[in-house]
């Protein structure tokens, strides 16, 4: 007993390790892929709503039926029972990797969100004030000193997953929409990652943690409303990490009334994990966005209520925060037509490119002026 | 040695073995694909594997921008250039000549010596027996690599930015250049 006590009592290896793994299935297969999934027949209702139409409703069990949510379920069922094809001509071992590679980094940037407000471990029932508590647990799967890099960094990464399955599929249309997201996701990381740049001049720190540590519970303390760049950048930030997703109006690697798109050649269980993956990309943008930008987890005056409630408000704020943005990016899906391959290069490089470097240095002059 | 830092030695030996062999497998199965879209795969494993390896020496920054700047832009680079080109499976980029080989085998064999001889005199060089001790507390963060790079050298850092701004620039003309030909050919 006096070794596990050793190894599981807090601080030690042992409890680092069973409170990861608890925070990844609570955040990441609970909310995240729970969330993903909602959203695929958030996605068709809304759609179906927004053009008079009845949309999938018809799932059901028994007599439950609750407008059709249980859509996903059949959908996953289906993708799962379809058959797996893999064109003759096609790269094998290329072809299994691109699923792998679109749906495994928006997984893993999830590890640095912090999803709820520390919880105090052993003091759980009485009311403790933010940063007075001796052990506290950060709701938090990584608390990282590099914050949004590691984000951008394995972000960056699910460019592969398209392109690949472009290249793989032997197929022109699969190649060209293959060719068209890699260019598009080049062009608009740079100004993704410019626009955030002017936060962490703000914030001082990259650590995501930290920032909603800066930021307060009401909205004129968040750090969108921190000054003029803040709020242009959060614009900037929105747009390039809405054509990052690659959904309408920056749809045009997958174009589906002109080429279909990278994955026209996958089927099956395969394509789900391309279709899941796109809706993960868009709630961890949107988690990034309420982190850095609306105040994450903070909530006004929940620290008099004993701990365990303070976490669980906390978190039920960072979640209803994150499900309207998620909401907000799919009524813009369904509001906005496609761009041109040309117009979308044109606003990249030189519209939101200059402007978010300007935006840096402004932000630069903003935090001189205040200091 | 207690039972959680002994857990935690071994766990690191584990982690350090599967980077590694990462490491050697995807450089060796880069140099001998023949898909050259496979080849450039694999050497986006040997750079992972190779961030996965800074990060066990805590020098996060320099994990997080070796993903970032290699395996996420500069290799997602040599991916386009290679479907642009799009070369046959059958046709080696390389030319297999005997004298070429040779070559080849010679330079790979003088590098392993030199690696080779770096790592038996190991414990007798005396950069190296310094660099041993422990780093100090905020090695590798974002504020110490930043302090490095704009107080103590901030002219190479200066230099090399203004050498990749006139390759950039450099870059642009050329393209430039051409584009305006086609387009008076057109008009």
């Amino acid at each position: 007993m006096p070794q596990t006590t050793q190894l599981f009592g807090y601080g030690q290896l042992g409890f680092g390790i069973a409170a990861a793994i608890i925070k990844i299935l609570v955040f990441v297969v609970l909310f995240a892929m729970g969330l993903a999934s909602l959203l695929t027949w958030l996605e068709r209702r809304q759609s179906a709503m927004m053009q008079d139409r009845l949309g999938p409703n018809r799932a059901n069990l028994g007599r439950w039926r609750a407008w059709g949510l249980l859509h996903f379920v059949a959908d996953a069922l289906k993708m799962m029972f379809k058959e797996d094809f893999i064109p003759p001509k096609a790269n094998r071992f290329l072809f299994t990797l691109a699923p792998i590679l679109a749906l495994a980094p928006p997984l893993i940037v999830l590890a640095i969100i912090p999803f709820g407000a520390p919880l105090c471990w052993g003091h759980m029932r009485e009311a403790v004030p933010l940063g007075t508590c001796a052990q506290p647990v950060d709701l938090q799967i990584a608390r990282l000193d590099v914050g949004v890099l590691f984000y951008f960094a394995f972000a960056s990464l699910s460019i592969y997953g398209a392109t690949l399955a472009g290249w793989a599929s032997y197929n022109k249309w699969a190649l060209m929409g293959g060719m068209r997201a890699a260019s598009q996701m080049i062009s608009y990381e740079v100004t993704m990652g410019m626009a955030v740049l002017a936060m962490f001049v703000c914030y001082g720190t990259l650590e995501p943690g930290a920032m909603v540590a800066q930021q307060g519970p009401a909205p004129w303390q968040w750090g969108i409303l921190r000054g003029i760049p803040h709020f242009i950048a959060f614009f900037l930030f929105f747009a390039a990490s809405f054509a990052e997703t690659k959904r309408t109006p920056f749809d045009i690697p997958e174009g589906e009334s002109e080429i279909v798109g990278y994955f026209v050649e996958y089927s099956g269980l395969r394509f789900g994990m391309f279709y899941l993956g796109e809706f993960l990309e868009v709630i961890g943008s949107s988690a990034l966005m309420v982190t850095i930008f609306l105040g994450g987890w903070q909530i006004w005056g929940a620290s008099v209520l004993p701990n365990w409630a303070h976490v669980l408000l906390s978190m039920l704020v960072w979640g209803a925060k994150v499900f309207l943005f998620c909401g907000l990016q799919l009524l813009v899906r369904w509001t906005l037509p496609r761009f041109r391959a040309d117009q979308l290069m044109r606003l990249g490089w030189q519209r939101l490119l200059p402007i978010s470097i300007a935006n840096v240095v402004l932000a630069a002059c903003w935090q001189m002026w205040i200091h | 040695m207690n039972l959680a830092a002994h857990s935690a030695s071994m766990a690191e030996t584990i982690v350090f073995a599967i980077l590694s062999a990462g490491v050697l497998v995807g450089g060796l199965l880069t140099v001998t694909r023949r898909n050259p879209v496979s080849a450039v795969m694999c050497l986006v494993l040997t750079f992972a594997a190779l961030a996965g390896l800074f990060a066990t020496l805590s020098a996060h920054f320099l994990a997080v921008l070796q993903i970032l700047v290699y395996a996420g832009a500069v290799m997602v680079l040599f991916i386009f250039v290679v479907m642009m080109v799009n070369r046959e499976e059958s046709t080696p980029i390389a030319r297999q000549g005997l004298v070429t080989r040779a070559a080849g085998v010679l330079a790979a064999g003088y590098v392993f010596y030199r690696v080779a001889w770096l790592v038996s005199h190991e414990r007798t060089l005396p950069l190296l027996a310094a660099s041993a001790t422990p780093p100090v507390k905020d090695f590798g963060t974002v504020s110490a690599v930043g302090a490095l790079l704009f107080a103590d050298f901030l002219f190479p850092f200066e230099a090399i930015s203004l050498l990749l701004l006139l390759a950039v620039v450099g870059g642009v003309m050329l393209t430039r250049h051409v584009r305006e030909d086609h387009s008076s050919r057109v008009s």
